[in-house]
């Protein structure tokens, strides 16, 4: 990993079309960066990217458990779906 | 785009993510299965036809997500797609937007979750779909990546 030191104001650029500026340090260590960048780079959170993630391995790993039943879930998807209609009309 | 789409019946249909579905390297291509009984395709299965590796190493035999059309169960349910996400999906009427969330089924039933923070958005008209990405907090979006199931012991 490349390691670089900043003051607080400078930049950095990568690659032509990305900046990223150190706009803040406080004294809890925390940092505010700024990034300038093409709208069609995707920009995440790593920690919250990580969490859809692992919901969704989850999800995954409980639907081919196959817990509860097709069955179920169609009783109980009709029984919503009825009592939807039943209070919108 | 907010988009508050009226809950309707799931259809059948081919759906390709723009990236990855996060968690499964190579996960694109995938069959959207209503269930079958017509009353009850708010349910769906979201099967995936690509050979897919989990993140961080692994394999996975198959794989296939139970998804359910959102405003059934929380009707003040509403989705901000953002500008990029509109014109990479190639969506020209907010009519075409159908917005899905992923269940963690639980047994009981009662006790699964849905994501509702993170939507599987897709453009019913070409089949293209993101999982958004929101730029902000859980708390903040006040939806959960765990959201309870309302309250139904009923069966």
């Amino acid at each position: 990993m490349l390691t670089l030191t900043r003051e607080v104001g400078q930049k950095i650029l990568i690659g032509d079309d990305i900046v990223l500026t150190v706009v803040a340090i406080s004294s809890n260590g925390r940092v505010k960066l700024g990034i300038e960048a093409p709208r069609q780079v995707r920009i995440d959170r790593e920690e919250v990217l990580d969490r859809i993630r692992q919901e969704n391995v989850e999800s995954a790993r409980a639907s081919t458990d196959g817990a509860p039943d097709a069955a179920a879930w169609a009783s109980y998807g009709a029984r919503r779906a009825t009592t939807r209609s039943k209070t919108t009309e | 785009m907010t988009t508050s789409t009226e809950p309707y019946p799931i259809a059948k249909m081919a759906v390709e993510f723009l990236r990855d579905l996060p968690g499964f390297e190579g996960a694109r291509h995938f069959v959207l299965e209503p269930f079958t009984e017509e009353s009850a395709a708010i349910f769906a299965h979201l099967r995936c036809s690509d050979p897919v590796r989990l993140h961080g190493g692994g394999t996975l035999e198959s794989l296939a997500l139970l998804v359910m059309s959102p405003r059934f169960l929380w009707r003040d349910y509403e989705v901000e797609v953002d500008e990029v996400t509109i014109e990479a999906l190639a969506v020209s009427d907010p009519d075409d937007i159908v917005v899905l969330v992923i269940v963690h089924p639980r047994d009981p039933l009662w006790e699964s979750t849905a994501n509702l923070y993170s939507p599987l958005v897709i453009n019913r008209r070409t089949g293209a779909a993101v999982q958004l990405v929101p730029s902000v907090s859980e708390h903040e979006l006040g939806w959960a990546v765990k959201t309870p199931f309302p309250l139904d012991r009923n069966g």
